[in-house]
């Protein structure tokens, strides 16, 4: 039996960046088309509806608004447990996820200072693109100052190599 | 563990309410607690027109002192209303629960709405500059500036993040208590819990609490606007400012403006021969337009466009893919619960000849929105399709519904059902 809330549903920091706000458990990312037929969690709806068109049309029960409201919350169960429970963003990691968007912020910020402003030349990880352009808000932009992500940039952070602030793992084509 | 300093807005509020208070100084209006609000708010939304230029800063402020003077010959005083208290503590859960946050961006778009709130911090000068620069890359160029003057402001011109993410988060308090002490004011107790039920069991709206993206906040606004000039209608003086309030915070986004012009078609058609609401509605969406179309002008000038909001052809082939992502988002339980059905039954319900006129015109608010938002997507550029069908759109266009339909919901199901549960005669 499935369990009731994706166990995988964005438990790391990068799917967290790009995806956790599109969803509770992410983006489905699938493209028109090519996406798979609708989920199991979509019968309970249609059960529901029905049950309330059944009750709309029949006003027999006496309290209309206890049946609202335990369906909304029975409904809303699966998702607050992955808020709470599940997501890289739950009470008890939030404080490590976000420590290492701060850790790549600061990083980032300390090097465009040092260098009187720095610019993006490699944007290969996307998650922590928006981090980086965050830091360089209020940063002149300074052409030899080049910054370099590549993925692993949130668990690796960052590194100043040859004037170059390199995030991450370059890829095997492009390491010196 | 480390929190929002969500408190470093008040000063922010302050100064709003003072500028606020001059400006509806002529409103006859009480200080209750939506009336402080809407001073503080609409002192604040002001200085973002003045941001946005000086001319148009000066006419809606004269606008807005002409008109609720006017309005305040034409309704009663306003008698004294009793302490909110469930808008109150939701708005104190609310607060609580988007301060209970590390104050660092954890979202892609809040990193983005975030850069444009540091700008803002070093003044509005700087701020335009780079709104209007054509090869800007870190402020997109042509999206409004609105919010970040906005959260600039509740940070206190502090760049540094927590003060960043506090004053974002600010934003999204102050929106919701907006639209709690709005809803308040004219919903029965039995549909203002419910109201706000609905939205408590929406799992991604805990999500956008904890956030300082803007697609609840636009859904709030959109409520807000509607709650307002429903006062005005029932000749309650906070409705024309708050409607203007609630109005000019909808420039926040660009699509604000297609859904303060749905509102707007909805109360013209269910109440226009209302004076005072259909006052309210027109006043405020043309207060919008003209700070959306200053805003455009600007741009223009500058040879600076918004190619993610712009109108390119008709997809009409896309409109299958759309129709099955939309389905598909709609029954994600995990992020909606199973508030969709439930919202759409209510649309459905609210046509029935024995329905509140609020109902109807909070259903076809709702459906105008819906489509207003559905046109802008099948007009729009094709990479604001493409980030719908990848799945990274529809749920936060959703947001903007929500609240709506969350006024809607016990409007046409509890209709012509006593508050105590008893079968009408």
């Amino acid at each position: 039996m499935d369990p009731l809330v994706d166990p995988r549903c964005l438990v790391t920091a990068e799917a967290l960046l790009v995806d956790g706000a599109n969803g509770v458990c992410g983006a489905p990312r699938h493209h028109a088309g090519e996406a798979p037929p609708l989920p199991a969690s979509s019968l309970f709806v249609v059960v529901f509806v029905v049950a309330l068109a059944v009750r709309l049309r029949r006003p027999l029960m006496a309290r209309p608004g206890a049946l609202l409201a335990g369906a909304l919350v029975v409904g809303a169960l699966p998702g607050l447990i992955a808020v709470v429970a599940v997501r890289a963003d739950r009470p008890f990691a939030v404080g490590a996820t976000a420590d290492r968007v701060v850790h790549v912020h600061d990083e980032v910020t300390a090097f465009a200072r040092a260098h009187g402003g720095a610019f993006l030349r490699t944007e290969a990880e996307l998650a922590v693109v928006p981090i980086a352009r965050l830091a360089l808000a209020r940063m002149p932009e300074n052409r030899d100052a080049p910054i370099d992500l590549f993925e692993g940039s949130l668990d690796e952070g960052c590194e100043e190599i040859d004037g170059a602030l390199t995030c991450g793992t370059p890829p095997a084509s492009s390491a010196p | 563990m480390s929190v929002v300093p969500v408190w470093r807005a008040l000063a922010a509020l302050g100064i709003g309410a003072v500028l606020g208070g001059a400006v509806l100084s002529r409103a006859g209006l009480r200080w209750g607690a939506a009336e402080t609000l809407v001073r503080a708010l609409l002192g604040l939304a002001l200085a973002a027109a003045f941001t946005v230029h000086v001319a148009l800063g000066l006419a809606l402020t004269l606008a807005v002192v002409w008109l609720t003077a006017r309005e305040r010959g034409a309704m009663p005083e306003t008698a004294a209303t009793p302490i909110p208290r469930l808008a109150f503590a939701a708005t104190a859960a609310v607060g609580v629960v988007a301060a209970l946050r590390p104050p660092v961006p954890l979202f892609w778009d809040e990193s983005v709405w975030l850069s444009k709130a540091r700008v803002a911090c070093d003044g509005p000068v700087e701020l335009m500059a780079r709104a209007l620069d054509p090869h800007s890359v870190l402020v997109p160029r042509g999206y409004s500036v609105v919010a970040a003057v906005l959260e600039a402001s509740f940070a206190i011109g502090d760049p540094d993040l927590p003060s960043l993410v506090a004053g974002g988060a600010a934003l999204v308090i102050a929106c919701f208590a907006l639209f709690a002490l709005l809803l308040a004011r004219g919903a029965s107790s039995r549909d203002e819990r419910a109201t706000l039920l609905v939205l408590a069991a929406t799992p991604l709206a805990w999500v956008h609490v904890q956030s300082v993206q803007l697609d609840l906040p636009i859904g709030l606004l959109t409520a807000s606007l509607v709650l307002a000039i429903e006062r005005a209608e029932r000749l309650d003086r906070i409705g024309l400012p708050a409607a203007m309030t609630a109005a000019l915070l909808l420039g926040i986004k660009d699509e604000g403006l297609a859904c303060a012009l749905a509102v707007l078609a909805a109360v013209l058609l269910t109440s226009a021969r209302r004076g005072a609401g259909r006052r309210a509605a027109l006043a405020s969406c043309a207060a919008l337009a003209l700070s959306t179309i200053t805003y455009r002008l600007e741009l223009w000038a500058a040879g600076s466009q918004n190619d993610d909001h712009s109108f390119v052809d008709l997809a009409a082939s896309e409109i299958p893919g759309l129709a099955r992502e939309a389905l598909r988002h709609a029954v994600d339980v995990d992020t909606w619960g199973i508030v969709p059905p439930i919202a759409l039954a209510a649309a459905v319900l609210a046509f029935r000849p024995a329905t509140r006129e609020a109902a109807r015109t909070a259903a076809l608010a709702l459906l105008f929105v819906f489509a207003g938002l559905a046109l802008a997507l099948l007009v729009g550029p094709p990479q604001v399709r493409a980030f719908a069908l990848e799945g990274t759109l529809l749920n936060r266009l959703g947001l903007e519904l929500l609240p709506l339909a969350a006024v809607l919901v016990p409007r046409a199901c509890f209709d012509g059902i006593a508050p105590t549960g008893a079968l009408p005669p």
